[in-house]
């Protein structure tokens, strides 16, 4: 009887360290994207802060890139930068993208439509 | 006393299958890993070779979860989605098709990951069903286009229950299959299958 009750408390263990959980960060962060992705705009905002905000003393790797990129979709455009900030400071090599997102990404709001750059296209899909 | 004999072979058996289907995922990893230490990674746009619709915004959120929680820092999806639409690069097959030195030029990354979603449907037998899941998934240094990590798995999960007769059995199986979500099978088989990537500098001590 004793052997199956630790038996049994080791296969709990098993699956629980097995199935790791994801931290609530992430979770509201996940949800953030696959709304942004969905095409929401003002629904995803409250997700982004909700990640934000249940991150305790380490932000999820890319959030406040994610958050600004929503932000600048919505045409927020001082807001999506200091989001970029935020990213830049803890991760310095992210600077790169976010500059030649906030240089080339025409904003969706703004009806200011802008020419892509057809010669970056050129330069990505040359082999 | 005879059953008392079978309980203990049982439960040690049991135990050691539950172990061994966690660790039987066997990917290819560059015998350099180690020296190239990867750090920064785009996680490319999941590339669906299925009939599946909406893929991507369930894939792309979980494989870059996966990815960043193993210790990498990822480029944000949402960033890397805007630079290639703004490119006119909405198909993820065109996106996975650029030689990787392009994104080390224009992004600055060490590695991209290609993903390539093989299955994602419900399969009927005559009196069950399961749903699959099923990635091809390779790491690649941007440097020189060397493939670093790769893995494929699929994920089968069959819905249990118990019905009485064949016709409610039936019936069963194609409930079961209907209401099975994906997205928990894709989070699990994304993990396995990340679970195998070497950790990265950022992972929790």
């Amino acid at each position: 009887m004793r052997f199956l009750i630790l038996s049994s408390v080791f296969m709990g263990m098993l699956i629980l360290t097995n199935c790791s959980s994801v931290p609530p960060e992430w979770r509201a962060y996940k949800v953030a994207m696959k709304c942004h992705f969905e095409g929401k705009n003002d629904e995803c905002v409250k997700h982004y802060e909700k990640a934000i905000r249940k991150s305790k003393s380490v932000t999820p790797t890319g959030l406040h890139a994610s958050y600004g990129a929503h932000l600048y979709r919505m045409g927020n455009v001082v807001e999506a930068e200091e989001e970029f900030k935020k990213e830049i400071e803890l991760y310095p090599q992210v600077e790169k993208p976010l500059a030649i997102m906030l240089k080339k990404v025409p904003l969706e709001k703004n009806n200011q439509p802008e020419v892509p750059d057809t010669t970056q296209q050129e330069s990505l899909e040359t082999n | 006393m005879k059953k008392t004999y079978l309980i203990k072979p049982l439960f040690i058996s049991s135990l050691m299958f539950l172990v061994f289907t966690g660790c039987v995922l066997k990917p290819k990893i560059n015998p350099n890993y180690k020296e190239l230490r990867p750090s920064y990674v785009l996680v490319l746009p999941p590339e669906n070779l299925t009939s599946g619709t909406e893929i991507e915004e369930t894939v792309y959120p979980i494989i870059y979860e996966k990815l960043s929680r193993r210790g990498y820092y990822c480029l944000s999806p949402e960033v890397a989605r805007a630079i290639f639409n703004s490119n006119k690069l909405e198909d993820a097959g065109r996106i996975n098709s650029i030689n990787p030195q392009k994104f080390k030029e224009l992004f600055g990354v060490d590695a991209i990951l290609k993903v390539r979603v093989t299955e994602w449907e419900s399969k009927y037998y005559v009196i069950g069903s399961s749903v699959n899941v099923g990635f091809e998934m390779e790491l690649i240094n941007t440097a020189d286009g060397a493939s670093l990590w790769s893995l494929k798995n699929l994920l089968s999960k069959a819905p249990s229950g118990n019905s009485n007769g064949i016709l409610g059995a039936l019936v069963q199986a194609a409930v079961h299959a209907a209401m099975t979500p994906y997205e928990p099978i894709a989070e699990e088989n994304a993990m396995n299958m990340v679970k195998t990537v070497p950790k990265g500098p950022y992972a929790k001590k």
